[in-house]
């Protein structure tokens, strides 16, 4: 063999008593060691076991809690939702009264001008239309300056 | 025993391989007129004999320690750390001859560290499982 084979043989060599040292080591340490019976070790399973599911029900019921919570917030904010719909519908039918006021003055503006010989002033403004259209305006267009 | 073996699905059959080819290794190192390897017959006797003695007497504890059945599990974890111990130490020899003498053989050496490597980590698992149950139990090294 030649010399590169030599090395590699005492490397291996090492390799194989140190393992084997190694073996023996850990079978010394091993026959020191107290036993450990079945019967515990079974014991102890069961424990970790009814440990994983204590630990599993305890996160279902933080789990729940959790989702109660957000139950609670998203139920509140429905809540609030509907009470921002009652004010939209009442804007809404408040709008609606005061278009049907307005539409009604815009007809009764246009028989007045079609008829203006037999009814020189204009029909009154309704106190509806007051916020939208200057009193004073139709007061002004009821009072026509004399030429 | 069934249920032993399904436990180790991997370590069972590769500790009868071990003790299938280090047997046949064994003979072959003693004897001029039999060769289980050419790789193997590039190591000075001697050495091919510990690593075959190794493999076999490895996969032997292996198995001993997997499928006992006695009260202390003491018993079957040493019986089967020094037989992994023994195979993983026979297998980094045959991992170091090829790498030596035929590195361009990939799945000889990879398999043989492979091997290792898992000897290794099964037996680290059995350290850990012992200190688990000790804890558990209370039970003093």
């Amino acid at each position: 063999m030649n010399i590169e084979g030599n090395v590699v043989a005492a490397v291996l060599s090492f390799l194989a008593a140190l393992g084997a040292g190694i073996g023996w080591w850990v079978d010394r340490r091993d026959r020191h060691k107290d036993p450990l019976p079945k019967s515990a070790a079974e014991v102890a399973v069961a424990k970790e076991a009814l440990g994983v599911v204590v630990a599993a029900a305890e996160w279902d019921r933080t789990r729940g809690e959790r989702i109660q919570t957000d139950l609670t917030a998203a139920l509140r904010r429905i809540t609030a939702l509907e009470e921002d719909g009652v004010t939209d519908r009442a804007r809404i039918t408040r709008l609606e009264t005061l278009l049907s006021h307005a539409a009604s003055y815009i007809e009764a503006l246009l028989r007045w001008a079609h008829a203006l010989r037999d009814a020189p002033k204009p029909p009154p403004l309704p106190t509806e239309l007051h916020d939208l259209v200057d009193p004073q305006l139709w007061i002004t267009i009821s009072n026509p300056k004399e030429t | 025993m069934l249920d032993h073996a399904l436990a180790h699905p991997w370590e069972v059959p590769l500790a009868v391989f071990q003790i299938f080819g280090g047997g046949i290794g064994v003979v072959a190192s003693l004897s001029d007129q039999i060769t289980v390897s050419p790789t193997v017959d590039n190591l000075p006797w001697f050495l091919a004999l510990a690593m075959c003695l190794m493999l076999a007497v490895g996969g032997v504890m292996t198995l001993f320690g997997i499928f006992d059945d006695g009260d202390d599990m003491m018993r079957g974890w040493r019986l089967e750390r020094s037989g992994l111990i023994l195979a993983a130490t026979g297998w980094t020899v045959y991992t170091g001859i090829l790498l030596a003498t035929h590195p361009e053989s990939l799945l000889g050496w990879a398999f043989g560290l492979v091997a290792t490597v898992s000897a290794g980590l099964r037996t680290w698992a059995t350290f850990r499982e012992e200190r688990r149950l000790r804890n558990a139990t209370g039970a003093d090294e």
